[in-house]
């Protein structure tokens, strides 16, 4: 058997499953109402930023290098990554909660206006961030950005 | 240098069909056909992608993120680089073309230089059909600049040459593994068995985890961070291929792309001191061990034989022990149908593992049905690609048809038998375990084993039909294979087509109970089968009857 056709015969495998997962499931009625009761960042130390936590305090310096370029995305960029808990949360939608009036920063948004947690940073710059649940829950993390020449 | 061109279009005329140059028109149309396959294949790629990316599938932010898509390049490279050691060893040690190219009038480095080129335009092609369109398509659901798709062929080119000399300095230790396997028959084969069983084994622990009840969608948050936590682990264990990645495309960070980063500079000139140190190697050690493995007289060596007593057997039982003796003789063809016969089953009960774990409706279970069909039938039909290359394959032997007391009708069929019995008791295993897992009753289960067995027959002998009425004796003649044997595609497009049919009419009779579509197929196939061997008889006597 050719490998070009073992790997149809794999596709139509594995889609058969989605296929029926999509049309053939008994539907469910979720009435439960599942709020968010926990956000964690998970950005970690890498080549271009530094993460420090101490207790509650949860610090991310970025190492600034030459301003950002919203129209390329280049420059230097920060990207948050985050995880809301429980896994089923009924709405695991965020927020990002900062000083929108600082013109040395900006976060970038998707075509639904929507912030994506990618930071643009045009200068050095220090700054609150408040990452909170949107399902009215009340749920926050709180940590401080930091964009400093090293 | 001119000799070193020579030898690589004499070598690569051996692994790529080059009829196309002797005109305009072919190379037109090869030409054509290939951009075909390459926008066809680039399209499928895209589809997926954009699935992916659309359903947030594998990533929370808009686009293809980069942990992904080393996932599937380190196994596309892994995969490149295992065929290229293999294929490597067997051209450099074993071809039988080397003592021809020795007996040439060029120097033993070019002989040896021309063998890796060869290898590497060869790659060269196959990456810029799969490797390729995968790059182009990241980049464009990544937004990258112009730029990149200029560096991504360049990347391509370089990456190419990875598996290539890797695979060249890899073929030593590959040569000796292959040369006791050839000496010790009997230890290939165990090794083969107890390899066989490590994967059903492992296999079947893999289908008893399926946990009983699985809803992909409620269970969809929890899966999607298990998918990100492999994917981060796996980019970590696999760093080389991380990097070999980042050579080609850069960095995606978040949503942004870096491209030409001094970590992307470095990654690159890393690759080609690897590349020159790699080749180093292999021309300091594996070229001496080339000519010596190549300057072997194989004219004048005597293989020891022992001598048997010529039994006569009934022409009937000669031409199936004949048949035996060529699939055991031929291991690709033999590993390949019995891989078939012995995962199909397993497959089907691995399938049903998950359908049953999930809570569906009527809907659901007429569709579970109809897939289970129509995989069974793909897998079993396209093992029949093989089947419409078996008379050809004879080469200039096939005249030795005419000199067997027979007739032509049960030679050609005798040859079909050790198929259709292999790949018949396959189907009774995999009848009965969907039938289990579905509740059928015996006689259903019997019913589904006869729809499936008749299809199976009829494209069986659909296959072989297309073979004798068009055959490519000569090919196999001079060359022993045909990289493209239109028989073999045609038989191919025939069972998918085939099978959606029969899976199709399974989908819409199935509301009338199970016992009664099946009845119904099977009489549905029955006759298909009955028009098949009419058509099959017939046109021998008519082809044969031509002939003389």
């Amino acid at each position: 058997m050719k490998k070009s056709t073992l790997i149809i015969i794999g596709v139509i495998y594995i889609a058969s499953i989605v296929i029926i997962s999509v049309f053939g499931l008994v539907p469910k009625i979720y009435r439960k109402v599942y709020p968010v009761t926990k956000i964690e960042c998970l950005n970690e130390t890498d080549e271009k930023t530094i993460v420090r936590k101490n207790g509650d305090e949860f610090t991310i310096i970025v190492k600034f290098t030459e301003p950002a370029n919203a129209n390329d995305m280049s420059g230097t960029i920060l990207q948050l990554r985050w995880r809301v808990y429980p896994d089923n949360a009924t709405d695991n939608n965020v927020q990002f909660i900062y000083d929108k009036t600082r013109k040395n920063f900006q976060f970038v948004q998707d075509e639904s206006g929507r912030e994506l947690g990618t930071v643009l940073f045009f200068a050095p710059a220090t700054f609150n961030l408040t990452i909170l649940a949107a399902d009215g829950s009340g749920v926050k993390f709180n940590l401080l950005i930091r964009a400093i020449r090293i | 240098m001119r000799a070193l061109k020579t030898l690589v279009m004499m070598q690569l005329k051996d692994k790529i069909d080059m009829s196309f140059l002797s005109s305009w028109k072919k190379a037109l149309f090869k030409t054509i056909f290939w951009l075909i396959k390459f926008a066809l294949i680039t399209a499928i790629i895209y589809l997926a992608l954009y699935v992916l990316s659309y359903l947030r599938v594998v990533s929370i932010l808009p686009g293809i993120p980069q942990n992904f898509m080393v996932c599937v390049f380190t196994l596309m490279l892994l995969l490149s680089l295992f065929v290229c050691t293999v294929g490597m060893s067997r051209s450099l040690y074993f071809a039988k073309d080397n003592q021809v190219l020795l007996t040439l009038p060029a120097s033993r480095t070019e002989i040896f230089t021309s063998k890796i080129i060869v290898y590497y335009i060869y790659e060269l092609i196959r990456n810029v059909t799969y490797f390729l369109p995968l790059f182009l398509v990241y980049g464009y659901l990544n937004s990258q600049p112009f730029y990149y798709y200029i560096w991504v062929l360049v990347g391509t080119g370089i990456l190419t040459a990875v598996p290539v000399v890797l695979g060249a300095f890899l073929s030593i230790p590959m040569m000796f593994v292959i040369s006791f396997l050839k000496q010790h028959k009997w230890f290939a084969y165990s090794l083969l068995t107890i390899l066989s069983v490590g994967i059903v084994v492992l296999v079947i622990w893999v289908v008893y985890k399926i946990p009983a009840k699985f809803d992909l969608f409620a269970n969809w948050q929890t899966t999607f961070w298990k998918i990100q936590d492999f994917m981060n682990e796996f980019g970590k264990i696999c760093l080389p291929f991380t990097w070999l990645f980042v050579m080609v495309t850069g960095t995606r960070y978040g949503i942004s792309n870096i491209m030409f980063d001094s970590k992307q500079f470095i990654y690159l000139f890393s690759t080609l001191g690897v590349i020159v140190v790699a080749f180093a190697a292999a021309f300091l050690i594996v070229r001496p061990l080339y000519f010596k493995m190549a300057s072997s007289p194989f004219e004048y060596k005597r293989v020891k034989v022992k001598p048997k007593r010529n039994k006569q057997s009934k022409p009937a039982k000669s031409v199936l022990k004949k048949e035996l003796l060529l699939l055991y003789r031929t291991p690709n063809k033999m590993f390949s149908l019995l891989a078939v016969v012995i995962f199909l089953p397993i497959a089907i009960f691995m399938l049903n593992k998950f359908y049953m774990a999930m809570d569906i409706t009527l809907l659901g279970k007429y569709l579970q049905i109809m897939f289970n069909v129509l995989i069974i039938l793909l897998i079993v039909t396209a093992t029949n690609a093989s089947i419409a290359q078996i008379y050809s394959e004879e080469g200039a032997s096939a005249y030795l048809i005419k000199t067997n007391p027979q007739t032509y009708v049960k030679q050609l069929s005798l040859k079909l038998v050790i198929n259709a019995v292999l790949v018949s008791l396959s189907i009774i295993a995999t009848t009965i375990v969907f039938g289990k897992f579905y509740k059928f009753s015996g006689l259903v289960i019997f019913e589904l084993f006869l729809f499936i067995e008749f299809v199976y027959l009829s494209h069986l002998l659909w296959s072989a039909e297309m073979d004798f009425m068009n055959p490519q004796n000569r090919q196999y003649q001079t060359t022993g294979q045909h990289i493209n044997n239109p028989n073999s595609l045609k038989s191919t497009l025939t069972s998918f087509v085939l099978s959606a049919i029969f899976a199709f009419l399974t989908f819409f009779l199935i509301g009338e109970g199970e016992r009664m579509v099946f009845v119904r197929i099977s009489i549905f196939a029955a006759l298909f089968l009955l028009l098949r061997i009419w058509l099959y008889v017939n046109k021998i006597k008519v082809y044969y009857k031509e002939k003389q």
